[in-house]
């Protein structure tokens, strides 16, 4: 950039590729000093002027005072518009617009009272030392207030422009004025350079630019003359600012060209100068910054030159904005007729009006009346004969010969291709084609196209968005209930395979009964002793489910259930483990236990698979009782974990109750530490619950361990009950009843006492080596279940592998025990 | 407001294409009085006839296209293939020879391809090589380029050549020169004594070349160099397209004649003679043929210079200008897509 500078300063001049000299005809409006015409009786202000989000603050009859806001906005774009005279509002319609295309649009016609009453707002000039004290925002918003917009016709809010995103190194005052007839800008330079300075050291002022270039062509050598001086006059250091005269040619004005003429540097296809660090104003905007900032006045009027030979007092004038045209035309001594064409800007870029009532606006710099003679007379377009005088006069150095070919083609995307959209429509392809093909015409038809285009295409992707995400929300949510389903089938699953695991235990229950059943009538004698731990077992069984299921629960019924599961678990004892007892007791070696559990699953698997033919057989109540008691049971467990500590402890009850029926006083102490170890578990159980989540799958396996040990009661029950000591079994199932209850009841009061009283049983039962091994196999059970609940997965395997071996044992010990059985029988 | 509302510009330059076209025609003036100097009445007669049934072919055509007559044919392009036909075939051809010529740059290359600028061929050219191959023998007699032809073949007689025929012992005596030796043109004398074994330092003793550059020729070269110059400052043509022939037509015939300068033609002279100028300037000048932009021009142009030298020198025609520029006509599109300028604002052009 400092080079750049340097050249700035030395006044390097860089060349635009093409570019025309169409005939000036500047001096029919140039000579006169900027006048003022006699005001009109009406103005029209077009609102939509203001920007987008607006609303209009008058009403129809409502009296406003010249330079009084006609709309209140917020935001950034905002641009107000003002009246530009005091009067009164007549009316607000929609009027001509002052465009090409003459359509209508919403306007404020304003009746003029000719009493100029300003608003209040606008006061006397400034001193300069006042502005220089303004910040920034300030000096913004009265720019804003005054709805400056580019008086070179473009329009474009001017306090948009003055707030760029980039830091601005150059500044470029653009006082061109290339289009032919237009004079505006001179006279205004000539008459109000000061004000012009004035308005350049407030942009100064805001973006501190490093160098500001004024840039004036040749042909306006009283202009730049002027501009100097003002410049000399001014409190701009001298090296920072200068007046740069550039030589006449078609369209030195034109934004990018002239940046590519001060600096040679092109503004890159599709963004702003701004990203160069080049800020363009033109100079009539220079000076409404400084009305507005100075004064507070608003941008209410402007200079238009009223230029062609139709017009018969050529010149510049102060034009309240808003002025109809037609009442212009009366006022200057129009000369031709209706039809005759008026022409909106220069006869290069301006268009015609199509309707004479529009008002002047803001970007409205010339009138041109011209003859038939100063325009190009309407020539019939004639084929392309591809000369290429377009390529060589195109300042964008685009090929319009080939954009030509594509437009009249519609191959809108081909002209795309060859970059369209950097045509500036400055007109000089149509100036020199030699077939008098309206070029640009066909430019303008194709831009539009391709921005419908764009807008479909916009609309299509926007469509397909709605669509994808439609379609997406649509996946997510069947995947979110296939989740749901899935999820809910899971715990139906879960909840079957619990049912499952009951279903089992009934059927296994029901087995057990009907074979005690059976067995009953054949087997007779057993001992005594053996019956007696099989009602203790029984008793503690019952307990636990006096102790966790419902208080209101009918005693008569707990009493058959009790002597039920007594009935069945002493003739088991009596008959079939008795031979079993000795190895058992003297090896009481875990594997011993594990290996109990493993029948016990061996068997509920057995169970299971008979269940289904099993259930019609069920006949006697026993056999009911039975089924209810495992059903029970089962629940029970499967209940148990998911209880609060209470139920963990009493889960642990069965095993504190069982024991003290079988022990004989050298294994008190031995079911003491079990007792103690299996609470110490239950407790570690229950904190494991509480505080793991993961221990759900561990607590599956617990429950199904816990089914396993009330199927191993059952199964050796259903073994070795022997049929003939039913009474006496319904005789100590009477006692076992007393005791839970008497049991249950302080397992309530007093859990930790519960090993103790249980110790302290009174009505041990003799010892018994079979008994012990029961005690030891629900001991096993239970601590298999907590070290499955509390197990890693590397545990489990172990325990699975455990429990595979143990399950073959088992199968082993049940074919050891039926021939015992057999035996027995012999 | 009953006014028709017209797009911007409002302004226009007063060129259009029949005043683009009757200017190339006036800028032609110079080269036509040369070869009306050398080669007598024939060359003016020829030229009238190739004007008027090139015009009257396109009032046919347009006719039958049901087309508005007057406005296309008053664009005067019709009149400048036809002119340039004029300019091409032998000064004393018969008649049928450049009603040929005129019918079929007019219908054939021009109207059937889409009329003026739809054309991918120059119609003058197309028709000329098509009369070439065609009618070899009438296509390359030429009478001797003497000023005395203009006194030896009267007015009349050359009329009654062109349009009775004429016994071959009168076309004889017309094209023999003042010793009796029949005249080739400088390019074809140079081709056929090469081809005899001479070299081009005996060839050019031959008195085709008794001013040293080929009788006539030469001058009637400079004629349409001037011509040039003038389109080039009128802006009615660019100079792009002619310096690229010149300059690589140059260029090849200078590196020729520095390696072998006994077989090959200098420089100088291939520019001055045969139609180098005529083609250099108003030939492959024609904007609906040729490429389009400023860079393609160059290309396009050095193309043809190219072409010409190698056909010239290792072909079988004396003469090339006709087959370089349809050669080159068929390349135009080629380059114009792939030399586009970079347009303002982008980096490159792709």
């Amino acid at each position: 950039m400092l080079t750049l500078f340097e050249q700035i300063d030395k006044g390097t001049l860089w060349k635009i590729p093409g570019g025309i000299h169409p005939p000036e005809c500047k001096t029919l409006s140039s000579h006169s000093a900027i006048a003022r015409l006699a005001p009109a009786d009406h103005y029209i202000i077009p609102v939509p002027q203001a920007g987008d989000a607006y609303s209009l603050t008058v009403d129809v009859g409502q009296n406003v005072l010249k330079g009084q806001a006609l709309t209140h906005g917020e935001g950034f774009r905002y641009l107000p518009v003002h009246t530009p005279v005091s009067g009164k509002v007549i009316a607000i319609e929609e009027r001509p617009s002052n465009h090409a295309s003459g359509l209508p649009v919403l306007s404020c016609v304003i009746e003029n009272d000719k009493q100029d009453t300003l608003v209040s707002s606008i006061h006397p000039r400034l001193d300069p030392s006042d502005v220089v004290k303004m910040d920034n925002e300030a000096i913004l918003s009265r720019i804003q207030q005054a709805g400056i917009a580019g008086l070179g016709g473009a329009a474009f809010p001017t306090h948009i422009k003055l707030k760029p995103v980039s830091e601005i190194e150059l500044l470029i005052i653009n006082g061109v004025e290339c289009e032919p007839f237009i004079t505006s800008d001179d006279r205004l330079m000539q008459e109000h350079c000061d004000e012009i300075v004035s308005g350049i050291t407030i942009i100064h002022q805001l973006l501190s630019p490093k160098r500001i270039v004024i840039a004036i062509e040749d042909n306006k050598p009283q202009a730049s003359e002027q501009m100097r001086h003002a410049l000399n006059r001014s409190t701009l250091p001298s090296d920072l600012a200068k007046v740069t005269v550039i030589p006449t040619l078609y369209p030195s004005g034109g934004e990018k060209q002239l940046i590519q003429i001060l600096t040679g540097q092109e503004v890159p296809s599709g963004s702003i100068p701004a990203q160069l660090g080049i800020l363009v104003q033109n100079v009539g905007t220079a000076y409404a910054i400084d009305q507005a900032v100075y004064c507070n006045m608003p941008l209410i009027e402007r200079v238009v030159t009223l230029t062609g030979s139709h017009v018969g007092q050529a010149g510049n004038y102060w034009l309240p904005i808003g002025t109809p045209i037609d009442d212009l035309l009366g006022k200057t001594q129009y000369l031709g007729n209706d039809d005759d064409p008026l022409i909106i800007g220069g006869p290069m870029m301006g268009y015609m009006l199509p309707n004479r009532h529009a008002p002047v606006l803001k970007g409205t710099n010339c009138v041109l009346m011209p003859t038939q003679q100063e325009i190009a007379p309407e020539r019939k377009e004639q084929p392309c004969i591809r000369c290429g005088e377009c390529a060589v006069a195109c300042p964008a150095q685009l090929l319009p010969q080939q954009l030509f070919w594509h437009a009249k083609a519609q191959e809108y995307d081909k002209a795309a291709g060859y970059n369209l959209r950097d045509c500036i429509e400055c007109g000089c392809c149509s100036y020199v084609c030699p077939s008098d093909i309206p070029l640009v015409e066909y430019y303008r038809v194709a831009k539009s196209a391709l921005k419908v285009e764009a807008e479909e295409k916009k609309q299509a992707e926007l469509a397909k968005q709605r669509f994808d995400s439609r379609t997406l929300r649509l996946e997510e949510e069947k995947r979110a209930r296939e989740e749901k389903a899935k999820q809910a089938a899971n715990k139906r699953k879960a909840a079957m395979s619990n049912n499952d695991k009951d279903a089992v235990a009934e059927a296994m229950a029901r087995i057990k009964a009907k074979k005690a059943a059976t067995q009953t009538e054949n087997v007779s004698d057993a001992p005594q002793d053996k019956v007696a731990a099989a009602i203790a077992r029984a008793k503690a069984k019952k307990q636990t489910k006096t102790v966790e299921q419902t208080e209101n629960s009918v005693p008569t019924q707990q009493e058959k259930v009790a002597a039920a599961v007594a009935r069945a678990k002493a003739k088991k004892l009596a008959q079939s483990i008795a031979p079993v007892k000795e190895p058992a007791t003297e090896t009481p070696d875990p594997r011993e236990e594990k290996v109990a559990a493993a029948i016990a699953r061996a068997k509920a698997k057995k169970a299971q698979q008979t269940a289904t033919n099993e259930e019609p057989g069920l006949t006697t109540q026993q056999e009911k009782v039975a089924a209810a008691i495992a059903r029970a049971k089962a629940k029970k467990a499967a209940k148990a974990k998911e209880s609060r500590n209470s139920d963990a402890c009493d889960a642990a009850a069965p095993v504190l109750d069982a024991q003290p029926e079988t022990i004989s006083a050298d294994e008190a102490k031995k079911a003491k530490i079990a007792a103690a170890v299996a609470k110490a578990k239950a407790k570690k159980r229950a904190q494991a619950q509480s505080a793991d989540a993961d221990s759900a799958n561990a607590e599956t396996s617990h429950t199904s361990a816990l089914t396993a040990h009330c199927a191993t009661d059952g199964s050796s029950a259903d073994i070795s009950l022997t049929p003939a000591q039913q009474k006496q079994a319904k005789i100590a199932a009477a006692v076992a009843k007393a005791k839970a209850k008497k049991l249950a009841q302080q397992s309530l009061t007093n859990q930790e006492h519960a090993p103790t009283e249980a110790s302290i049983g009174p009505d041990s039962a003799p010892e018994d080596g079979v008994t012990l091994a029961d005690a030891k196999s629900q001991k096993s059970a239970t601590s298999e279940a907590d070290e499955a609940q509390i197990a890693s997965p590397a545990e489990i395997k172990k325990a699975k592998i455990a429990a595979a071996v143990a399950k073959a044992k088992a199968k082993k010990l049940t074919q050891e025990s039926m021939l015992t059985n057999d035996q027995n029988k012999d | 407001m009953a006014f028709k509302l017209a797009s911007s510009p409002h302004l226009n330059t007063s060129a259009q294409t029949k005043s683009v076209m009757l200017k190339v025609m006036l800028c032609a003036v110079p080269g036509v009085l040369a070869q009306c100097y050398f080669f007598g009445w024939g060359a003016i007669i020829q030229l009238m006839l190739a004007i008027a049934v090139a015009m009257a072919a396109e009032a046919a055509v347009l006719t039958s296209r049901k087309r508005q007559v007057w406005p296309t044919l008053s664009d005067n392009s019709a009149a400048l293939t036809g002119l340039l036909i004029g300019v091409a075939v032998p000064a004393l051809a018969p008649w049928w020879i450049t009603t040929i010529g005129a019918i079929f740059a007019i219908v054939v290359v021009k109207h059937l391809y889409g009329g003026l600028g739809n054309n991918i061929f120059n119609p003058a050219m197309s028709a000329y090589v098509m009369l070439l191959i065609s009618f070899p023998l009438q296509m390359t007699t030429w009478v001797a380029p003497t000023g005395a032809a203009l006194n030896d073949v009267s007015l009349l007689s050359s009329l009654q050549i062109i349009f009775q025929g004429a016994s071959s012992q009168e076309i004889l005596a017309y094209r023999a020169g003042f010793d009796g030796v029949s005249m080739a043109t400088p390019l074809d004398a140079i081709k056929t004594s090469l081809s005899t074994g001479l070299t081009i330092d005996e060839a050019l003793t031959l008195p085709s070349f008794s001013d040293g550059f080929g009788v006539g020729w030469a001058w009637i070269n400079v004629a349409y160099l001037l011509g040039g110059l003038m389109m080039l400052k009128l802006k009615v043509i660019r100079w792009h397209i002619s310096i690229g022939i010149l300059g690589s037509l140059f260029v090849c015939a200078g590196v020729g004649y520095l390696l072998s300068p006994d077989t090959h033609t200098g420089p100088l002279l291939h520019l001055f003679s045969g139609a180098t100028m005529l083609a250099a300037f108003f030939i492959a000048t024609d904007p609906v043929t040729a490429a389009t932009s400023p860079r393609g021009r160059l290309i396009f142009g050095a193309l043809i210079g190219v072409l010409v030298y190698v056909i010239r020198s290792f072909g079988g025609y004396p003469d090339a200008f006709a087959f370089a520029v349809l050669l080159a006509n068929l390349c135009a599109p080629f380059i114009d897509y792939y030399v586009k300028p970079r347009a303002y604002g982008h980096r490159s052009s792709h």
